[in-house]
């Protein structure tokens, strides 16, 4: 009876321990303590961000604005921002990264690195901004944050910039200065800035994925890479009938409208024509639009099953050879994809099609796209007790040497000059460890994630190691220069709500009939009804918000 | 005679007069002290976890900011409930919701129950186990696979597509067919839970007393009529709790299964309000706008619950309170 008991004790035992073995310790990083300094009166709420600006600037020293690295004085920042994947390798804090121990040496600040739950950044952030106590620098997608970073500043969240940036930011306002449209981009609608962006420096960081096909496969048939809808045509036919292919073009909806609308003068959904705002699926060039997808459809050029296509299916038909074309992104999808169909087929080859046109010596209208985009921009919070010597700090990312580390890391470590081009080494390209081209340069520089400073070309130029996704890119960002998709315009919260319930149902009808009329279970004729009852459902107020939003855009 | 019954009843006190509530309550909490202590741990944590919060369902009636908090954020009165209400497809996705929902409830509800029986009728325990286990297996199996799985078995040239096409149906990409895929969603449902939901009845079958068994053969039953006088009113209870539960959850068809498999040729009848909300978050994440969408759910499916409640209450004998 009493071995039973003890038996019994033990296993109670045991059992307890295991459920406490589950409260580990990785919440060092949650947040806990936000900020390094004892909190004081520092309140959230309808406080004048400006006099608190103007109070801290009056009790620093760092009167000059040429700001001299390593900072003097001991100033440690908090820093939030999402633990990368790429990183989630080998370690938990961004402090552990030696090019982020390099950036402190060479500053002179000492930075805390606050990661959310890898995976639950958006409830992190709320939880972090109902709390009321900030870190002093939060790195996130503030463009995608319910009511942008103008609702960031009425809440009482973040200070105002442009001041700061005048004084304590020489390299970022010299960049403005040679790149007036990046500011335009970068400001608010009240044409002040709020952010310290990440910007893509180049066309070819932009236009990461487009139209690839087997390039095994046209050399059999004889045929060049298509640039016209009518060489597509000739180039799926023949997949079909050569290469008995069941679908020569593959993709889900969105993929195929994204690889050929453009072709027809219109962008898929609103773009700006000469600063005049225009909704794609209401022009007459989509009904042209639908009218070869349906063709080719019924041709069998089009997958029949486009409907459930997803990236599974999509990765498995192109590299069994049931697809012959696809629109995939160049680093994550046509590197792979031959590397796998290579071990079943070594004559597997992939090309990059330049975005089709309708007529030849034509350019593909409205995909040009703008340096500032939607993540890894940062914002200076009103808990930062310096926030110039926090704008100094980031403003280093914007210098020459600062350029050299964000995006390549450390000379004789992770990079090389060679010719005078920034050149990654083997510890990087063929990192001993076994780490990824992506994981190992995400230890050594910021290049393949995002964050506040400008990513330099030849880091892709690089990263992406075939010939082919080179070439991939040289293509895909070949477009007309004069026309651009919509800019990064603002919407102010009533806007936004207004136009999200609008557009969520005419987007609901527009994909639904635009599947309807290229599967023909809807006759092409259909169109002018449709273009009639997107009118009806109100797509003129939801042009109306968005030049509104257009005119304050060129107006900053 | 009189005076003296009214003595004896002054005098005994509980046992005729009627108690007062605090006193009946003080008198229970007194003899039963320790199974009181045990309760309120759990009860506090309902309190807290589970009542508490409840007020936080106001921000359906204002506009939510987090950095605000609840109490400072705007009053907004009706305004997210008329732009739910006011939607173009809001008549759609509702339709939608409570066809698959009583589509489920009506063939997704019979068959545990039907499994159930047929495996207590199995003679060989041997291949009753066999059977259970394989016929659960499938609730363990991750949704986006499963959902995989549907998608390539019902593309025109999928083994679903096939044998279909034996007993006379066209080959056809099933899943761009308005009109499948509710059967499609209901019958993979099935195939998925419904030996997961077999064994609460199976366990519910073995409490009912053998001797009703005993007593049926001997006035003459055959297995068919002890099925239908002896099993099925002893799983009756069950099966009307698990049933006024179930009501419970009528408008809330889930959004992961229904976007992994719809697609836009067939909104007709696959939008729901989830899926549709789902859409609208993408274009402008709203709180207050999802917290007044999910008050509505839980308004009605509420007042369905208390109403099956009632309604059971008064047929049967059994309901949940």
């Amino acid at each position: 009876m009493s071995k039973m008991r003890i038996l019994s004790v033990i296993l109670v035992l045991v059992l307890c321990f295991i459920l406490f073995a589950g409260c580990g310790s990785r919440e060092a990083d949650t947040g806990s303590d936000t900020t390094t300094e004892p909190k004081d009166s520092t309140s959230t709420d309808t406080e004048q961000s400006k006099d608190q600006q103007s109070q801290q600037e009056d009790s620093e020293d760092s009167g000059d604005a040429e700001s001299v690295y390593p900072i003097k004085g001991d100033y440690k920042l908090t820093y939030w921002v999402e633990l990368a994947a790429n990183v989630t390798a080998y370690c938990t804090n961004f402090s552990e990264l030696p090019w982020r121990q390099e950036l402190e040496k060479r500053t002179g600040v000492k930075v805390e690195y606050i990661h959310p739950p890898v995976g639950q950044a958006e409830e992190g952030l709320n939880v972090l901004l109902a709390s009321g106590e900030y870190p002093d620098i939060m790195v996130y997608q503030w463009p995608s944050y319910p009511g942008g970073v103008m609702k960031l500043y009425n809440d009482g969240v973040i200070i105002e910039l442009t001041e700061l940036i005048e004084k304590y930011a020489p390299n970022l306002s010299a960049y403005y200065e040679a790149n007036p449209e990046v500011a335009r981009q970068v400001k608010s609608d009240d044409g002040k800035f709020y952010l310290v962006p990440f910007i893509r420096g180049h066309k070819e960081l932009r236009h990461t994925s487009g139209p690839v096909l087997r390039a095994d496969w046209l050399k059999a048939n004889g045929h060049d890479v298509p640039i016209t809808i009518a060489d597509w045509e000739k180039v799926l036919t023949a997949f079909k009938e050569n290469q008995g292919c069941e679908a020569p073009f593959t993709g889900n909806l969105d993929q195929i409208r994204m690889t050929f609308v453009n072709a027809f003068g219109i962008d898929r959904t609103f773009y700006p024509d000469n600063k005049v705002v225009k909704f794609g699926p209401a022009e007459d060039g989509f009904k042209e639009f639908l009218t070869t997808m349906a063709d080719w459809y019924k041709k069998g050029l089009i997958d029949q099953n486009f409907s459930t296509v997803d990236r599974t299916i999509q990765d498995s038909k192109m590299t069994t050879g049931r697809a012959g074309a696809t629109r995939a992104a160049g680093g994550g999808q046509m590197g792979p994809y031959i590397n796998t169909a290579r071990k079943e087929n070594p004559e597997y080859d992939l090309v990059a099609a330049p975005y089709p046109v309708k007529n030849p010596g034509e350019k593909p209208k409205y995909m040009n796209s703008f340096e500032f985009t939607s993540n890894g921009h940062a914002v200076i919070t009103t808990s930062c007790k310096h926030p110039d010597i926090a704008m100094r700090f980031l403003d280093y990312a914007y210098s020459e040497e600062g350029h050299i580390l964000y995006n390549y890391g450390i000379e004789g470590v992770s990079f090389e000059y060679v010719n005078g081009v920034p050149t990654y080494t083997d510890l990087i390209m063929n990192n001993p460890e076994g780490l990824t081209i992506a994981q190992a340069m995400s230890k050594y520089c910021l290049a393949p994630i995002n964050g506040p400073f400008i990513q330099d070309v030849n880091y892709i130029r690089q990263y992406y190691t075939m010939p082919q996704q080179k070439d991939a890119l040289v293509k895909w960002s070949d477009v007309d220069e004069n026309t651009s998709v919509m800019p990064p315009i603002t919407f102010t919260p009533e806007e936004s709500a207004e136009v999200a319930k609008i557009m969520n149902e005419i987007n609901t009808y527009v994909d639904e009939m635009t599947m309807k009329i290229i599967m023909g279970t809807e006759p092409v004729s259909k169109v002018d009804e449709f273009q009639q009852t997107i009118k009806n459902m109100g797509i003129d107020r939801a042009i109306e918000i968005y030049q509104n939003a257009l005119d304050r855009y060129y107006a900053r | 005679m009189y005076k003296l019954s009214n003595e004896i009843s002054m005098n005994l006190g509980d046992t005729s007069k009627k108690l007062s509530l605090p006193d009946k309550v003080k008198k229970d909490v007194m003899r039963n002290k320790e199974l009181y202590l045990l309760a309120i741990p759990i009860i506090l944590y309902y309190l807290l976890f589970h009542y508490w919060p409840m007020y936080g369902a106001i921000i359906a009636f204002k506009n939510f900011s987090p950095a605000r908090g609840i109490l400072k954020s705007p009053w907004v009165g009706f305004e997210h409930f008329e732009n739910f209400f006011s939607g173009v497809y809001f008549g759609r996705t509702l339709r939608n919701t409570l066809t698959i929902s009583i589509t489920q409830l009506i063939v997704g509800f019979p068959a545990p129950i039907i499994l159930a029986l047929l495996i207590n009728e199995l003679k060989n325990k041997a291949f009753a186990r066999t059977v259970q286990t394989i016929t659960y297996m499938p609730h363990f199996i991750s949704l986006v696979v499963i959902c995989g799985m549907i998608k390539q078995f019902t593309s025109d040239t999928g083994f679903i597509t096939q044998l279909l096409s034996y007993v006379g149906f066209r080959k056809q990409t099933m899943l761009n067919n308005p009109r499948l895929f509710v059967p499609i969603y209901v019958i993979s449902d099935i195939w998925q839970h419904v030996g997961w939901g077999s064994i609460i009845y199976l366990a519910a079958l073995t409490g009912i007393d053998q001797e009703l068994y005993d007593a049926a053969k001997i006035d003459g039953a055959g297995r068919w009529k002890q099925t239908l006088y002896v099993t099925i009113p002893g799983l009756l209870p069950t099966i009307t709790i698990l049933f006024i539960l179930r009501t419970g959850n009528i408008l809330s068809v889930g959004a992961e299964k229904i976007i992994l498999l719809y697609n836009p040729s067939i909104y007709d009848t696959s939008d729901v309000i989830s899926s549709y909300v789902y859409r609208q978050g993408l274009l402008h994440s709203d709180w207050s706008y999802s917290a007044a969408v999910g008050l509505f759910n839980s308004v009605v499916n509420f007042s369905l619950v208390v109403f099956t409640n009632w309604l059971s209450r008064k047929t049967t004998d059994t309901s949940l309170w």
